[in-house]
């Protein structure tokens, strides 16, 4: 790490050679950079979408599950099966289902008369693609961890709530969600620091295209290191990734701990 | 209570206090130490110390850049990496007979896919750990490779062996000339083209006989041309065969640049000029990006997605009738295996706009500048590029890089789906990418500006002004000019 901070402040060039100590020049540039920042804002869209998709669509998942517990053994190793896939994989598989030409996605919308072109080819809907390939195969990631949490939680609050003639929604609301909050916060951090970190689904469902409407900034990090073989630079882009990663981790921790 | 609340968050502090003094003072040493290792002399870049192991039982060595070719007295392996598809195919077909030829050298192949070889390579380049001896690469990684000192240059080694039976000056001789020049670079050779390729126009031959189509003259002709072959076969409201071809991936080799370049070069326009100021984005560029996007309703929406693989599967499963393309994908096309359109396609030459210029690309195989093995992997090259072992190519479905090959009757009877007399025209006006390190983030500005049209995001002038200023910003930082 210490040689990495150090790279980080020159510009090496991986390919040519060239290294030359430039201070927090780098640093500088980072901030300013167009194409560093869209990124950035990309991969946040990306976090928000993903994290909070795939947090409430896993909620809603476990409270069904730990509401009807038969077939649940059964129903389980199903829902678990998208975590198992390597993520290379599904984008791949996902890349083809999107495929306006033969892809299973487009044909379905065709039976039902909705005609458009491409998914992952239009700036559009390519970001979208990219974060509902990703909510279907960290999902059940949330559904699993919310679900012990469920499970974990005391019936009697739930009777005393009952007797004093609570509805449905106010036992969820007041009871519920504050005692699932410690596990619901710890699914949000480990969504957040896996969507930070996304690379395999973009860079082989849309490889950052059409252009760099999906280009997050593990993509951005690099292209930046070995297709333009500026180390020096993208090392920098690591380091400032660092940084906010622990800033967003620290906030968190503080609010599981209070 | 209270107390115990005010002492916790005191430990708290105290430990938060810590943590991020810890990190300071992390950070302190490492920036100390930045600092130090930067004041010292910086080490030579080019140089590379490579200790030889060989004991040498004869005369004392010479002091000149080689050492005395002394066969090994034992056997040794030479890694060779190539990528998956044709040139992988070509090594291990010829690896046999060249074991046979050198029984001292034993070859191990290695396959990388073409899109992550030079990440590979660089890897072990940059790690100095010659993990390759013989590595292949291509046009637009020429330039860092050789400036960056990771390949040798072989010309001591042509020099040397001139006019004895690993003479390669005859072969360079019968190289088309432009293929020669794009693997010097700083007037150096740095290796031999294997897989090579230029640009044609591929089209479906029963189609156009069926409708009565004439083939495209200009590259004006070609929207008539397409909308003629786009077709709904089954009426169904959805295109089933799309009339042209584009790729839209963004990349360099293999995605839109490398295509565009044909239309941009033969509507006129260059991509630098002589003081390498950027001047795609002149009349002639924008009139070529134009033309590109005026042709993307008759290309598959999925555009974004590919590149030549893509497009060759697309015609494979006859979903494609006419595009520009790689004229090394003829053999793809011809597979039985693969293809169902198996005698179906044709190849000419392409269309002409103020003048017809093809790109001109190459893998090609060099070697890694700190392998031990320089004179083996010389050998190697030198094997590969015989006329008996270039005619094996053309069996596999490559055009040899031999000018007399490409005349050779015999030869062209390996391979008759591949018309060497159209790659032997579209060679008379061949042009390739700048041979500057920086070439490659320039590439990549382009791509985008490329596919921002393609998405209607911005007009072609828009998209190429602002490809032309990142450009400028970017030679401007490497010095070229103020």
């Amino acid at each position: 790490m210490i040689y990495s901070l150090y790279i980080s402040m020159t510009d090496y060039n991986i390919a040519t050679g060239v290294r030359n100590f430039i201070n927090f020049e780098n640093y500088r540039s980072a901030l300013f950079d167009v194409e560093h920042l869209r990124s950035i804002k990309t991969t946040f869209i990306f976090i928000i979408g993903t994290v909070a998709l795939s947090t409430s669509i896993g909620l809603g998942l476990a409270l069904i599950l730990n509401k009807y517990s038969k077939g649940r053994s059964i129903f389980v190793p199903f829902l678990l099966m998208p975590m198992m896939l390597t993520p290379v994989v599904v984008g791949l598989m996902w890349g083809m289902m999107y495929n306006t030409d033969f892809g299973v996605i487009a044909f379905l919308l065709r039976t039902i008369g909705i005609k458009r072109g491409s998914w992952t080819g239009d700036p559009s809907t390519a970001l979208l693609t990219v974060i509902l390939t990703d909510v279907w195969q960290w999902t059940p990631f949330a559904m699993i961890l919310l679900l012990s949490g469920l499970q974990a939680i005391p019936q009697e609050p739930f009777e005393a709530a009952q007797i004093d003639g609570a509805s449905k929604w106010h036992m969820f609301r007041y009871i519920t969600l504050p005692l699932l909050k410690p596990i619901l916060l710890i699914v949000i951090v480990f969504r957040i620091v896996d969507s930070i970190k996304v690379f395999d689904v973009v860079y082989t469902l849309t490889a950052g295209g059409p252009g760099t409407t999906t280009e997050v900034i593990s993509l951005f990090i690099y292209r930046t290191c070995f297709r333009f073989f500026r180390m020096g630079y993208a090392s920098a882009l690591s380091w400032i990734l660092l940084i906010i990663t622990v800033i967003l981790c620290e906030i968190y921790i503080k609010l599981i701990r209070e | 209570m209270n107390e115990e609340k005010k002492e916790e968050k005191a430990v708290s502090r105290r430990k938060y206090l810590s943590t991020v003094g810890g990190l300071a003072a992390a950070a302190a040493v490492g920036w100390g130490a930045a600092g130090y290792l930067a004041s010292r002399p910086p080490a030579p870049a080019a140089v590379r110390t490579v200790t030889e192991t060989k004991t040498v039982s004869v005369a004392p060595t010479v002091a000149t850049p080689v050492t005395t070719p002394k066969p090994p007295e034992k056997k040794i392996t030479l890694k060779v990496s190539t990528i998956v598809g044709i040139n992988g195919l070509i090594a291990k077909t010829l690896k046999d007979a060249f074991e046979k030829t050198y029984p001292n050298i034993m070859l191990e192949i290695i396959e990388h896919p073409w899109e992550e070889v030079t990440e590979i390579q660089l890897a072990d380049m940059v790690a100095g750990t010659a993990s390759y001896d013989v590595v292949t690469t291509f046009n637009s990684a020429l330039a860092p490779y050789a400036k960056g000192g990771h390949i040798y240059p072989i010309d001591e080694f042509i020099e040397k062996y001139e006019g004895t039976e690993y003479d390669l000056t005859e072969h360079i001789k019968d190289l088309p000339p432009k293929l020669l020049e794009i693997c010097m670079y700083d007037d150096k050779i740095y290796g031999m083209p294997q897989n090579w390729w230029t640009f044609a126009l591929y089209y479906r031959k029963d189609l156009v006989e069926a409708k009565g189509l004439k083939l495209p003259e200009t590259f004006y002709d070609i929207p008539e041309f397409a909308t003629a072959l786009t077709e709904d076969i089954d009426k169904d409201g959805k295109i089933d065969r799309y009339g042209w071809g584009l790729p839209g991936l963004r990349g360099g080799a293999g995605c839109n640049t490398y295509t565009w370049y044909n239309y941009l070069w033969s509507f006129g326009g260059e991509i630098l000029d002589e003081d390498y100021k950027p001047i795609f984005n002149s009349k002639e560029g924008v009139e070529a990006l134009t033309l590109w996007h005026d042709l993307l309703p008759f290309v598959s929406p999925e555009i974004m997605s590919l590149g030549c693989d893509q497009n060759t599967s697309l015609i494979q499963q006859d979903k494609l009738a006419a595009l520009i393309h790689d004229s090394d994908q003829m053999g793809f096309i011809q597979d039985p295996t693969a293809s169902k359109v198996v005698d179906k396609v044709r190849m000419t030459v392409m269309p002409r706009q103020v003048r017809r210029r093809a790109m001109l690309g190459y893998w090609m195989i060099t070697i890694n500048a700190d392998t031990p093995y320089k004179e083996e992997a010389y050998k190697y090259i030198e094997f590969m590029t015989r006329p008996e072992n270039l005619k094996v190519w053309a069996k596999l479905g490559q055009a040899p890089p031999s000018v007399t090959l490409l005349k050779d009757p015999e030869t062209q009877k390996l391979r008759p789906e591949l018309p060497f007399d159209v790659l032997l025209e579209t060679l008379k006006d061949v042009a390739s990418v700048p041979k500057i390190p920086e070439y490659i983030n320039i590439e990549d500005k382009i791509s985008i500006a490329i596919a921002d049209v393609c998405t209607k995001k911005k007009s072609p002038k828009e998209a190429l002004d602002w490809a032309a200023a990142e450009t400028e910003k970017i030679l401007k930082e490497a010095g070229y000019y103020k």
